[in-house]
């Protein structure tokens, strides 16, 4: 089975290495969106079936915690899982957002490992 | 504190660089907070990312590559055939310089959420600014990275302490 992965990280270059290293990972890819920062996310995801989404935190207009309070309020949009791959990895931040009901916290720089990992963990638990 | 902070950084500097670009840094040859005096690297351009933190510190984390390695490295880090564009390695020194500055507090102080501000990165040519603004502390760092000098700089104070909770 394909997913459907939405990328979220305001850097450019990162969703193109995040982009690549998903690809790469052996992890079966339907579509991949991009978006800079949350708000733009949010806009896609109304518009998209979206199976997983990877979101940095630090980002300008809607940050990667608020796109999370975001998608979990939302009856149509809570069941995605939401991973965050960001350069903060303080032991009270990674406490708020599992609180907030994210699935996965990769902090960068990551392996590529790392994130395959994450999505078949995430993958199989939420879908079977 | 500037030890532990200097080890934290060293250390984030290292791992970030090992894992984005499979690049083994050495120590540089510029003690540690001996002031910079010159252009480094000769007269080559250099791009300068920075971003602020807050947290119990707060301040300015700046780190400065030489302009030609910097383009390597952005071409090696996005897999591409043609040398990178200045705009995508000014795109991957913001990236770099966000993740050694978030790396580095969660190794220095992990109990501690620091929030990190809007990195970024521009092309500069000569001697590095010496900012030091009224109690402001400054560390600076410099390492060897495929024989070139790369220089980090940290410049922060204690924070005001907020109210509890």
């Amino acid at each position: 089975m394909a997913y459907n992965v939405l990328i979220v990280d305001d850097s450019h270059t990162m969703r193109t290495v995040i982009k690549k290293t998903v690809a790469i990972s052996g992890f079966e890819i339907g579509e991949c969106w991009e978006a800079g920062d949350g708000l733009e996310a949010l806009n896609l995801v109304k518009d998209q079936w979206v199976d997983v989404v990877l979101t940095d935190v630090n980002m300008p207009r809607m940050n990667g915690l608020e796109l999370v309070k975001a998608l979990k309020s939302d009856e149509a949009t809570r069941h995605i899982p939401i991973v965050l791959i960001t350069t903060e990895g303080s032991e009270a931040r990674m406490r708020e957002a599992y609180a907030l009901g994210i699935a996965g916290y990769i902090q960068k720089p990551f392996y590529p490992e790392a994130i395959r990992d994450a999505l078949n963990r995430i993958m199989e638990a939420f879908h079977g | 504190m500037d030890e532990n902070l200097g080890r934290a950084a060293a250390q984030a500097v290292g791992h970030v660089f090992e894992t984005m670009f499979f690049v083994f840094l050495e120590p540089g040859d510029s003690p540690a907070g001996e002031d910079r005096d010159g252009p480094r690297e000769g007269a080559e351009a250099e791009m300068l990312g920075s971003l602020g933190f807050q947290g119990r510190l707060r301040g300015v984390l700046r780190l400065r590559i030489p302009y030609t390695l910097a383009r390597g490295l952005a071409t090696n880090f996005l897999g591409l055939e043609t040398p990178a564009s200045e705009a995508q390695a000014v795109d991957m020194v913001q990236e770099l310089a966000n993740m050694v500055c978030g790396n580095l507090f969660s190794i220095f102080d992990g109990q501690e959420v620091y929030r990190l501000g809007t990195p970024r990165a521009e092309v500069v040519r000569g001697a590095p600014d010496q900012e030091k603004a009224g109690t402001a502390e400054t560390l600076r760092l410099d390492f060897l990275a495929e024989g070139r000098k790369i220089g980090l700089e940290l410049t922060w104070e204690a924070a005001v302490a907020g109210p509890a909770g």
